[in-house]
């Protein structure tokens, strides 16, 4: 590229690295889905979700992966009722994005609000193995099943789309066995920002490190 | 609670990942909007800023891409990364702010100058030179643009690009490849 290009594109870059959250529009959003609610009454729990305190001045902050509004944690998630809609007619892969988002925002959304039924997925090796121990983790009670399901998935896509997942959930499962120096060194990518996607995890793995660090190895642990 | 359990609620409270996010989006759990926008209105801003040049268009473009998620959850398949998706709703959203964004800077050109802050002689040249680029990117095709700012810009791979846009690979190519040809042009050097 040349010269003169090449410098006005990395200011135009340069242009995009400062900016933050913004507390204005969090609340417009925040309307706007509550405007929409007030059509459907679907998304009346949604709007609460991004909820601000009223004026706007509070931004939402992301730590810990939770929702923190003003420095404290928001109320509890309430999850929206799944309703029962037909499914959608089938769209064209090749359209289906311009298909569902047209250029006006504010488009009569009534229908667009309810949630329909989840494509079905791809179905494949890793995405078998990620759902299996996806599902051993979030839902069984077998931390060393999970485990096991987990460093199946590792072993197969170690640099697969989920793999930072994998790790850290793999980690997770370390410590319920009590498996505390291996948990503390599963985590320790995520504390030192060494893992990709950098900063995924990065205040829960500092966190959890020291918690664990507290903790003694129950008897019998190596 | 024991020390351990501490540990283990923690665990537990941080143990969901993207593909539950996804699932929770997709039944319109209010939590999981909330979450995203958390999570990912930093790089959307960001590729809207650097798309469009103007603040207040870019948040309009934030505004209108989060106002859409429960929409466009129909048509994520999975196969390209959350912040990808959404990058693509963005770029969905983002044809009419491109358009009155082009419209407020030749209004603002057609302003006499008044005065600025100087904030140091580097920034004001970066500012000048983002200035050239955006009024240049103003009077390409949107979908050079487009492609330019997501290849160029942000140093995206022409697949990437390609998966956002959900276009050929070899379009993608082409339209930086005219996208740059004419931006040299704009900005008044060779084409070379």
């Amino acid at each position: 590229m040349s010269d003169l290009l090449a410098r006005a594109t990395e200011a135009v870059r340069a242009a995009g690295d400062d900016v933050g959250a913004d507390a204005a529009t969090a609340l417009r959003v925040r309307r706007g889905l509550e405007s929409r609610a007030k059509k459907g009454g679907v998304l009346a729990a949604i709007a609460a979700a991004l909820g601000i305190a009223s004026g706007g001045g509070v931004a939402w902050a992301i730590a810990s992966g939770r929702l923190t509004i003003g420095g404290s944690h928001a109320e509890p998630a309430v999850v929206a009722a799944p309703i029962a809609a037909p499914a959608p007619a089938p769209i064209p892969a090749k359209h289906a994005v311009a298909h569902a988002m047209p250029s006006a925002p504010l488009a009569p959304i009534l229908d667009e609000v309810k949630p329909v039924e989840p494509p079905k997925p791809r179905v494949d090796r890793l995405d078998v193995l990620y759902r299996h121990a996806h599902a051993l983790h979030f839902h069984g009670d077998d931390p060393a099943a999970a485990l096991a399901a987990w460093d199946d998935y590792l072993r197969a896509a170690p640099s697969g789309r989920f793999a930072a997942e994998a790790r850290y959930n793999r980690a997770l499962d370390l410590i319920k066995l009590g498996r505390y120096a291996d948990a503390r060194a599963a985590l320790a990518p995520f504390a030192d920002g060494s893992i990709a996607p950098r900063g995924y995890r990065h205040d829960e793995a500092i966190d959890l490190i020291d918690r664990l660090s507290t903790l003694e190895a129950p008897a019998g642990t190596p | 609670m024991t020390a351990l359990d501490a540990t283990l609620a923690l665990a537990a409270e941080t143990g969901s990942d993207e593909a539950d996010l996804v699932e929770r989006l997709r039944r319109g759990d209010r939590d999981a909007i909330a979450q995203t926008y958390v999570a990912y209105q930093v790089p959307i801003r960001a590729f809207a800023r650097r798309l469009v040049g103007d603040p207040a268009a870019a948040e309009d473009i934030v505004h209108d891409t989060f106002l859409a998620l429960p929409r466009a959850m129909r048509s994520y398949r999975g196969e390209s990364p959350l912040r990808a998706f959404l990058i693509g709703v963005a770029v969905n959203h983002s044809r009419r702010h491109i358009r009155s964004a082009a419209r407020r800077r030749k209004a603002i050109e057609r302003m006499p100058a008044g005065p600025q802050a100087v904030d140091g002689a580097l920034q004001m040249e970066q500012r000048r030179l983002a200035e050239k680029l955006w009024r240049a990117l103003d009077a390409i095709p949107i979908d050079q643009r487009i492609a330019f700012v997501l290849c160029e810009v942000e140093q995206r791979t022409s697949g990437e690009a390609a998966a956002i846009l959900d276009a050929p690979e070899g379009t993608i190519r082409s339209r930086v490849f005219h996208a740059r040809k004419r931006l040299r042009e704009l900005l008044g050097e060779d084409a070379r």
